[in-house]
């Protein structure tokens, strides 16, 4: 069976915080290019890993994740209620 | 130099963006690369000093060809929740004056921000459609000043 790419991603998610702190101390703030529960490649640039992803799986099964252990602040968005007014 | 601007009694910082996949998708090898082109209806974008990252709504992730990339952690509405990101490129419109045969008027331009971004989804707000953070904040000068505020493309 194959798996979709959303199953793709969950599982290299899985993998990736699982191993993400082994990746920290040499490769923190660059980006993993991952397949099938596995890194591929760490690149220094976003466009890089992308270019690499898309040009050695042509059937899109990867996906890329910083290698950081620090969730996003996400800012105004922390705290807003979408439903709500903002004020 | 592109500089848009406002003042806080009118709102948020709120500007015109316009989004793009980064690359058009593989397919037939072609002499030239195929451009990418970003959507000329502007979204709304709220600039946000605050927020580490740049986010999308789910609508706009959607609805704008983008490539889904990953999942990010993320501090959002009620604490730390997994987020999906996608891939997108970045333009701000802006205005600038114009004057043609002594026919002054103002035209819109587009700035395009030159490294893409994994945006991170957030639902659907009415007011705005992109939260602009300091990963593209950073790069620029954002100023307030006694209740203006303008972003300094340059």
């Amino acid at each position: 069976m194959v798996a979709s790419r959303e199953t793709e991603i969950e599982r290299n998610y899985q993998y990736f915080v699982t191993h993400v702190t082994a990746l920290l101390p040499q490769h923190r703030g660059r980006y993993a290019l991952l397949r099938h529960e596995g890194v591929i490649e760490i690149y220094d640039e976003l466009i890089d890993a992308f270019v690499a992803g898309h040009s050695q799986f042509a059937d899109g099964m990867f996906s890329i994740q910083e290698v950081t252990d620090v969730p996003l602040d996400l800012g105004f968005y922390s705290h807003a209620d979408p439903q709500g007014p903002i004020c | 130099m592109p500089i848009l601007k406002g003042r806080f009694a009118d709102g948020k910082p709120i500007v015109d963006v316009g989004l793009a996949p980064v690359l058009p998708s593989p397919g037939e090898v072609r002499p030239f690369a195929e451009p990418s082109s970003f959507q000329m209806t502007p979204l709304r974008a709220l600039l946000d000093t605050g927020a580490d990252g740049t986010s999308i709504t789910r609508q706009v992730a959607r609805s704008h060809n983008l490539t889904y990339m990953g999942l990010r952690a993320a501090r959002g509405i009620g604490g730390r929740e997994r987020l999906p990101t996608w891939m997108t490129a970045l333009s701000f419109f802006y205005p600038e004056d114009a004057d043609f045969e002594g026919d002054n008027h103002v035209t819109t331009n587009v700035f395009i921000f030159p490294r893409p971004l994994l945006a991170l989804e957030i639902r659907d707000f009415d007011e705005f459609d992109v939260i602009i953070g300091r990963d593209v904040l950073a790069d620029y000068q954002f100023n307030s000043n006694k209740g203006d505020w303008q972003l300094i493309l340059a």
